[in-house]
């Protein structure tokens, strides 16, 4: 019996591909391109360009999907591709500054930021990645690729050729920032009120 | 009791990282302290909103990116598995190889001068043939069999002044001219 699309494993997707059942191709795109998307606009800035880069990534991992390995996990091939695409996009436009270190965060635990008012799900959302948009570059990136994509630490520092130590320094700052600065936009009732909702 | 929690507690606790010694005291100690408690839910619920893609993409983007694919491609036509590096190189290797050969026997009939084996010149000139031949078959082997132009061409060039080397090296050894 056919299998649904949803429910074909990746590989399997991957062998038919290979197979010369280009269009099964479709389904690799649609199971990743949001967060594929999550990544370049947080590298690129914009909507528009991340779009024709994401295109032109999957074209690209396409093209080379005969030689990914298939011990590896397809996601993370497939945000490598999209990463050195955007990178090659940046570096059109000017010097990257990719490698630049931000402003010392302090790391401490801080009770009186917690946030104010509070929201869940989509709007929660939408203040987080607000806040993760004011994160400095070299912080959304690193932060996107643990977060949104599901990299690990090492997988990271292999993609963005960063020192491990950068990473995981990147990574605890950023969440340090990213809970200062939600915690700013809201009070402590409302706070209280998500404890106990989460409680529940 | 131990102290409240650190952010890199929070960090490892909901990485799922936290050594299970030290989980057992962070367990511990939320169950009995509310602001640590509410600090770890709130922390994991801004993660999670944080790991959810922040923008969806247009229905038509799958489309557009597959146009784009089979307009490059037929629809028989799959990605080729990737030959290993022996089989992608023997063709070019034999025929390469198969051309020096030829160009070596045809080189050293024409340098050899007539009716003479004695004199040692007519090595070098065929030598000579051979690596300006050479030169000129593998730059544009190069071009014809992949878009790598400037390695193969540094390949080229590299053969040519090698051989040029020995060349020369031979020709002082058997120095044209001299009785």
């Amino acid at each position: 019996m056919e299998k649904r699309p949803a429910a074909m494993q990746e590989n399997e997707i991957i062998t038919r591909v290979l197979a010369g059942e280009t269009r099964a191709f479709a389904l690799l795109v649609d199971r990743h391109k949001e967060k594929a998307m999550a990544l370049a606009v947080r590298m690129l800035g914009n909507r528009e360009d991340a779009e024709e880069a994401l295109q032109d990534a999957f074209i690209r991992a396409f093209r080379s999907l005969a030689r990914f390995e298939q011990k590896a996990k397809f996601s993370t091939w497939l945000y490598r591709i999209v990463f050195n695409v955007c990178y090659s996009v940046l570096r059109v436009r000017g010097p990257v500054v990719f490698e630049s270190e931000p402003e010392y965060v302090p790391e401490r635990f801080v009770e009186s930021d917690r946030p104010d008012t509070l929201c869940e799900g989509a709007e929660l959302q939408k203040i987080v990645h607000e806040a993760i948009d004011a994160l400095p570059s070299a912080y959304g990136t690193v932060f996107t690729l643990y977060m949104v994509n599901e990299m690990s630490y090492d997988e990271i520092a292999e993609t963005t050729g960063l020192p491990i130590n950068t990473v995981k320094t990147r990574i605890f700052r950023g969440r340090a920032l990213l809970r200062s600065a939600v915690a700013g936009r809201f009070n402590d009732a409302a706070a209280d009120d998500l404890m106990v909702k989460e409680k529940r | 009791m131990m102290e409240h929690l650190t952010r890199n507690d929070f960090c490892e606790y909901i990485d799922g990282t936290l050594d299970p010694e030290r989980r057992r005291l962070v367990d511990a100690h939320i169950e009995g302290c509310e602001r640590c408690a509410g600090e770890l839910r709130l922390s994991d619920a801004i993660e999670r909103a944080a790991g959810m893609p922040p923008v969806s993409v247009s229905p038509e983007f799958t489309d557009a990116v597959m146009m784009k694919i089979l307009a490059a491609r037929p629809e028989s036509a799959a990605p080729r598995p990737a030959q290993p590096a022996r089989r992608r190189f023997a063709l070019p290797v034999a025929v390469g190889l198969g051309y020096l050969t030829i160009l070596v026997i045809v080189g050293m009939g024409a340098g050899a001068p007539e009716g003479s084996g004695g004199d040692g010149g007519w090595i070098g000139e065929s030598i000579g043939f051979v690596t300006r031949h050479a030169a000129l078959f593998t730059s544009l082997l190069s071009r014809k069999l992949s878009g790598g132009e400037g390695g193969v061409l540094t390949l080229a060039l590299m053969t040519m002044i090698g051989i040029a080397a020995i060349d020369s090296l031979i020709g002082k050894k058997t120095p044209r001219g001299r009785t």
